[in-house]
């Protein structure tokens, strides 16, 4: 287990309630050190490779921002930086400025590349937007973004491991435009040793008015690509790759859901995908990946809804959200909350992670110095959700930016709010008490 | 208090309340109140003496409802009662009253769809304190179908009364608008399983299959023959025209044609220039987002 810091004014003493939750959950908390973020300000992933954990964010430097990995050696406990680069720098400030998003790691995929497990990392910069490849977690193979859609090198947005391949997406804006046709770069997938991409999609994939694809997964040999539409509300599109074959050319989809599921643009996002015990999740809502500089999204509490691919139509299930009309019929949550888990005042469900005790739903807040963040356990019975924390584990001002089951156990990693100096990002692990 | 939780129907005006609120009512289980009006005021005597100032017609929908409630019938002789009862009882709270209809109506679920009550965020606070409990039913209708309907009333009236009044018509954008946040701020901080939206276009649709969709919600019936009956709203008691003291109630177009115009939405379009401005104008940003968070394109 990592070296616990209990002691840094950052990490706070668990209050009575929240150690006997854990307690009755058999979990255990540590806060990791704070040399797990050391050079990192801007925690924006963590993954795991050849037993280790990456983690990568942004710091700021005198010049610009760079982009930053590091290491934790999973026996030792060492944490070393592997990766530096620059996103901005000082000719390029400007520039960002008028962006007005935050650059940096935008989506990692574990996947198998020739039978070896590979770790990719999509990097957005102002300078070259890359793609990272890594086996071990020491050395980064790093390539230009592949053509998605046109000839043009987009930055990407989502990836996931498909058989032995990658898939991944173009980053994109969530605006609405007048436009009716779909608006997204469609899908590219990596053939051979990642030398050649080809298109998995015929056409931009969605309804009119759907943007960019912000979430991918894989279930049961199908792939699942979330679109977003601001328009008529989110989709979920699979396809199915029956033979090796057939992932080399543009894949037959078929829409699974459309319409936010009918509450239209109140989950006109998906923030996060999961396949879990034969079943995806969705977590939607007004917020979700991609840029969204313009028009404020609709702030709609997020819902959680499981899709049922095997059925002979593909079915849903409303799990949390709000009670709805539907022409098949009242859809009522089957966990009996409302939107955000029960709790409206969270703005996304930010993770979705399939853990052998359950799933794991994470939930943030946007209000700023007083904002938290939530984790729930579905435990497969859909009987209740168990609460592991509703209130970031007294951590007041921040919000989860990563969550991820790794070899030293699920390990979140919060941001603040706030910006001042003094506001230095957190790292947790979280175990089975019973299995150390 | 013992009586089921009352279902209180919120929406623009002209948005099919009248026809669903009948239907309701033809269910066993449910007492559906013409427009009772009541959360404008504290008092009932504040109530009456607004009617009094605005028209006794907002009134004659409470008159109706008392009425039958009271008398069992709504004969002039009743109603006559039911004004002095209002005028008697002028000191009660408009949230006593509404207990009382609960009261009265008891085992039967009381519904209100007043659309005065989503007019202001002050009626909808007085709707919660008078009603904690109440569930509520957010009606909606695509906002050109709204308009239009509103241009048609108004032109109307206006070639009815020889005294043409220049058609606000950016006004009906702007109420449309207001009413609906109206709703949802009030919706929001309540348990998601006490309020449910409702496209009225799909109701008028398929009738059947969102009426057992309702009638699941609030807990009761969904047999055949009480689905059957909510198909007949013509056979409410409050679909006609009152007696000649409480002539109203619901709209009035409805009162004189009450009946169940059953099928396919009109193809209207959020992108469509709208036909009560004489120049070519669109709806704003603002009320095509709001329409497309209710699902209408």
């Amino acid at each position: 287990m990592m070296q616990s810091n209990a002691t840094s004014p950052a990490h706070p003493e668990l209050d009575t309630d929240c150690a006997n939750t854990l307690a009755g959950l058999d979990l255990r908390l540590d806060w990791l050190a704070a040399e797990t973020l050391q050079g990192i300000a801007l925690p924006q992933f963590c993954a795991q490779i050849g037993g280790d954990l990456l983690i990568g964010g942004l710091t700021h430097t005198t010049a610009g921002t760079d982009a930053v990995i590091n290491r934790v050696k999973a026996n030792t406990q060492v944490v070393e930086p592997v990766f530096r680069a620059a996103v901005i720098t000082a000719a390029t400030k400007p520039a960002a400025e008028r962006l007005g998003i935050e650059l940096g790691f935008t989506a990692y995929a574990n996947f198998e590349q020739q039978d070896a497990p590979m770790l990719a990392i999509a990097l957005v910069s102002l300078h070259e937007s890359l793609l990272l490849l890594t086996l071990d977690g020491q050395d980064f193979q790093t390539l230009p973004n592949p053509p998605v859609g046109s000839d043009l090198r987009h930055p990407l947005g989502t990836l996931t491991g498909f058989g032995d391949r990658l898939v991944g997406a173009a980053l994109g804006a969530l605006e609405p435009h007048q436009e009716s046709a779909p608006d997204n770069e469609g899908l590219v997938s990596s053939v051979n040793g990642l030398e050649r991409w080809s298109s998995m999609s015929p056409r931009p994939l969605g309804r009119p008015g759907s943007r960019i694809i912000q979430c991918l997964a894989e279930h049961d040999g199908q792939l699942l690509a979330a679109i977003a539409n601001p328009i008529r509300g989110c989709e979920i599109h699979v396809a199915q790759a029956d033979t090796p074959a057939a992932l080399g050319r543009s894949l037959q989809w078929r829409c699974v859901i459309d319409q936010g599921a009918h509450r239209y643009i109140e989950n006109s996002c998906v923030s996060a995908l999961c396949s879990h015990r034969g079943a995806v999740y969705v977590a939607s809502g007004g917020l979700g990946p991609g840029f969204n500089q313009g028009q404020q999204p609709v702030l709609a509490p997020p819902e959680l809804i499981r899709l049922d691919l095997d059925a002979d139509a593909a079915g849903w299930e409303l799990i949390s959200g709000q009670p709805r009309f539907s022409p098949e019929k009242l859809r009522v949550p089957s966990l009996a909350l409302g939107p955000g888990l029960g709790h409206p005042e969270m703005a996304v469900h930010s993770h979705l992670l399939s853990t052998a005790e359950g799933l794991i739903v994470s939930a943030n807040q946007q209000r700023g110095a007083n904002s938290t963040f939530a984790l729930w356990r579905l435990p497969d019975d859909d009987q209740a959700a168990q609460p592991i924390t509703e209130n970031g584990f007294g951590l007041s001002g921040h919000w989860l930016s990563c969550l991820e089951p790794t070899p030293l156990g699920l390990v979140g990693l919060t941001r603040p709010w706030s910006n001042s100096a003094d506001s230095l990002p957190v790292a947790f692990c979280i175990n089975q008490r019973s299995a150390l | 208090m013992s009586s089921h939780p009352p279902l209180i129907i919120l929406c623009a005006g002209r948005s099919y309340s009248s026809v669903v609120s009948c239907m309701l009512g033809q269910h066993p289980s449910i007492f559906a109140a013409p427009e009772l009006n009541l959360f404008q005021r504290e008092t009932l005597g504040e109530i009456h003496q607004l009617a009094h100032q605005r028209g006794l017609y907002s009134l004659h929908g409470l008159v109706r409802s008392l009425a039958l409630l009271h008398d069992g019938e709504q004969s002039e002789l009743a109603a006559t009662r039911a004004w002095a009862w209002i005028e008697a009882h002028a000191d009660w709270s408009t949230a006593k009253v509404l207990d009382h209809l609960r009261d009265c109506a008891a085992p039967a679920i009381l519904v209100d769809k007043s659309p005065t009550t989503a007019g202001r965020r002050s009626h909808l606070g007085r709707l919660i304190r008078a009603a904690p409990d109440a569930r509520i039913l957010h009606l909606t209708r695509h906002p050109l179908s709204v308009g239009q309907s509103l241009y048609r009333v108004k032109s109307a009236k206006a070639v009815l009364s020889h005294a043409p009044q220049p058609f606000d018509a950016q006004a009906v954008e702007e109420h449309w608008i207001k009413i609906q946040y109206q709703i949802l701020d009030f919706t929001a901080h309540l348990p998601a399983h006490r309020h449910l939206r409702l496209q009225g276009e799909w109701l008028v649709e398929h009738p059947i299959r969102y009426l057992e969709q309702i009638c699941r919600w609030l807990g009761i019936d969904q047999d055949a023959e009480a689905l059957a009956a909510m198909l007949r709203p013509e056979q409410n008691p409050f679909a006609h025209i009152g007696p000649a003291n409480a002539r109203f109630g619901n709209n009035v177009d409805f009162l004189k044609n009450p009946r169940l115009r059953q099928g396919p939405p009109p193809a209207v379009d959020l992108e469509m220039p709208l036909p009560w401005f004489i120049e070519q104008r669109h709806f704003s940003e603002m009320a095509k987002r709001l329409a497309r968070q209710f699902g209408y394109q």
